[in-house]
């Protein structure tokens, strides 16, 4: 830092005595005891209490949260008002077995996919397994390999019969069904890992449909349909694979048109849609349940400098809708309705991440060629701000 | 013990049996850095309350995370890092709108301080009306005393761009602080 001139010095000196008034004694031991006995008991508690919740608590809670948003009918459409924090019920993530290496990389000679250059992989994470399942394309058909976010170790699944289909949608993973969804040349394909099936399903989905996040309170797929017109707003619609059928989701206020990077904020229940142009990138948010948008008023901050779709994930540790560009990194705090430019990339084409997911049982954000990493398996910790290597 | 007590080697070898689950290990990394953490976040809360709770769930990521600090001689930095990320989180919690609370002089503070010039209440006023972030950069610059060079990576800018943005807070808070 530069030599202190004198308001900095006086500004020092009244600021250090401020903190003079910080609670600083504390019995050490008894915080580490408290903090032990939390961190290692944290996770079984919240299962227990999760899984031992009856039936009739869940459709309580439901019911709850759907009064609120009923009442929320009558509020206004631009997003000048902050929105209501609710607690959407998510169900446990997978808990790591004691001696667990999720932060360490994987077997530096373990097999991995292969990537095919300019099909990046696309995956899911599936919460219940506590893996990611990747759909990885290559010249002839695709393979589904997983990663455990407990070891990371790969695992390629060959299950008896591949998906077919040449361009490929980002995969979801439906929790409530315990299936990972995906589409390709107009057909739906779901994934359930434990059983290493893929299903073709019946259903024929709207022409351009393409799942892009899991709505918990509805238990549904939402997905973005291309209405074939570039001057026509992308419609929306909801795919539920228990009775295999699509629904289109009526909209109001709209922004113009979708790039169809979306991802569903539990900390506020909307899907929050990042989309724009030459003229700048804009947030806006839906409603899923009454099918009403709601524009930012945030400056939206433009973390892809070419005409590419950056990544976006939802952070459920921190609360924040992230967004990856070949500029950096950047996440959206709808609860305060406010952007925070996280990474701000040092030489263009550095950043990037593609796919990216959020994985549940470390609380990180997990993607393919971060940080220049080529094609490995990095993770990022939006609350601790660490990088950590998966998979070289 | 305080942070400076502990040198390196006996930080690294604290870490290891720490991250090793040796409770004790931890409760003297506790011992030796939870008052930074504290001020750290008491800067950026301005509550009490709020900041330890703040450093208590910094504690519990610092739990369980310690085995990726590879760097013991960067513990504190990364340590009053997570604090100041957990304080940010802990207000924007508390208060998602930006609602300022003024302070009024109570009756004993309302001549100048001789030794400094700028009085709490008018600090006290004028940190308020900051952003989370711009208290968080100012509590670890002035707070835990870090420089641009290792600020700047645990906000995810550039050293420069650490030191412009305190550049800059620094000019607004003479106007205010400062403008006679």
């Amino acid at each position: 830092m530069a030599e202190l001139d004198l308001f900095e010095t006086r500004f020092a000196a009244a600021y250090r005595r401020y903190l003079d008034e910080a609670p600083t004694q504390v019995d050490a031991v008894e915080i580490a005891r408290s903090v032990v006995s939390m961190a290692r008991g944290r996770r079984l508690s919240w299962g227990t209490a999760f899984r031992s919740m009856p039936a009739p608590a869940w459709l309580v809670l439901l019911a709850i949260l759907l009064t609120a948003l009923g009442a929320a009918l009558f509020a206004g459409s631009q997003r000048d008002t902050q929105l209501p924090a609710v607690v959407v019920p998510m169900p446990p993530a997978f808990a790591c077995p004691p001696g667990s290496t999720p932060d360490q990389p994987g077997p530096a000679d373990q097999a991995r996919p292969q990537e095919r250059p300019g099909y990046p992989p696309t995956m899911a994470f599936d919460r219940r397994a506590g893996k990611v399942v990747a759909l990885v394309t290559l010249d002839r058909g695709v393979e589904t390999w997983t990663i455990d976010a407990c070891t990371n170790t790969w695992m390629q699944m060959h299950p008896r019969r591949e998906p077919s289909g040449d361009e490929w949608s980002q995969l979801v993973y439906d929790v409530d069904s315990d299936v990972t969804i995906g589409v390709s040349s107009g057909r739906v394909w779901s994934y359930h890992l434990e059983a290493n099936t893929w299903t073709l399903m019946r259903s024929v989905p709207p022409t351009g449909a393409w799942p892009r996040a899991y709505d918990p309170v509805s238990g549904l797929v939402v997905a973005t349909v291309d209405p074939g017109d570039p001057d026509a707003p992308a419609e929306l619609a909801t795919y539920d694979v228990e009775t295999d059928r699509w629904a289109p989701i009526h909209q109001e206020n709209g922004p113009g048109w979708l790039w169809g990077m979306c991802a569903y904020d539990t900390s506020v229940d909307r899907l929050v849609e990042v989309t724009g142009g030459d003229l700048g990138w804009e947030t806006w948010l839906l409603d899923i349940r009454t099918g009403r948008w709601s524009r930012s008023g945030a400056g939206t901050p433009r973390v892809e400098p070419n005409w590419v779709v950056p990544a976006i994930a939802y952070d459920e540790a921190a609360e924040r809708t992230v967004v990856v560009g070949n500029a950096g990194m950047a996440a959206y705090d709808a609860t305060a309705d406010r952007w925070e430019t996280i990474v701000e990339a040092s030489s263009p084409g550095g950043f990037r991440a593609l796919p990216l997911v959020y994985d549940p049982v470390n609380r990180r954000l997990v993607g393919f060629g971060w940080k220049g990493q080529g094609t490995g398996l990095n993770a990022f910790d939006l609350v601790t701000r660490e990088w950590i290597v998966l998979s070289r | 013990m305080n942070a400076q007590a502990m040198g390196t080697p006996t930080v690294a070898s604290t870490v290891a049996l720490a991250r090793a689950g040796d409770e004790a290990a931890f409760a003297q990394l506790v011992a030796t850095y939870h008052a930074d953490m504290a001020r750290v976040a008491y800067g950026i809360c301005g509550d009490p309350d709020l900041a330890l709770d703040a450093v208590q769930a910094a504690w519990i990521i610092a739990w369980r995370k310690l085995r990726t600090v590879r760097e013991p001689d960067r513990l504190r930095s990364w340590l009053v890092a997570v604090a100041a990320n957990e304080a940010r989180q802990v207000v924007r919690r508390r208060h998602p709108g930006r609602v300022v609370e003024i302070l009024v002089d109570p009756p004993d503070e309302a001549a100048p301080d001789p030794s400094e010039g700028i009085r709490r209440v008018d600090l006290v006023n004028a940190l308020g009306r900051l952003k989370p972030e711009d208290r968080a950069l100012i509590a670890l610059r002035y707070g835990a005393e870090l420089d641009s060079a290792e600020i700047g990576p645990l906000l995810g800018i550039s050293a420069s761009g650490a030191r412009v943005r305190l550049f800059r807070l620094l000019g607004r808070l003479r106007k205010e602080l400062d403008d006679g």
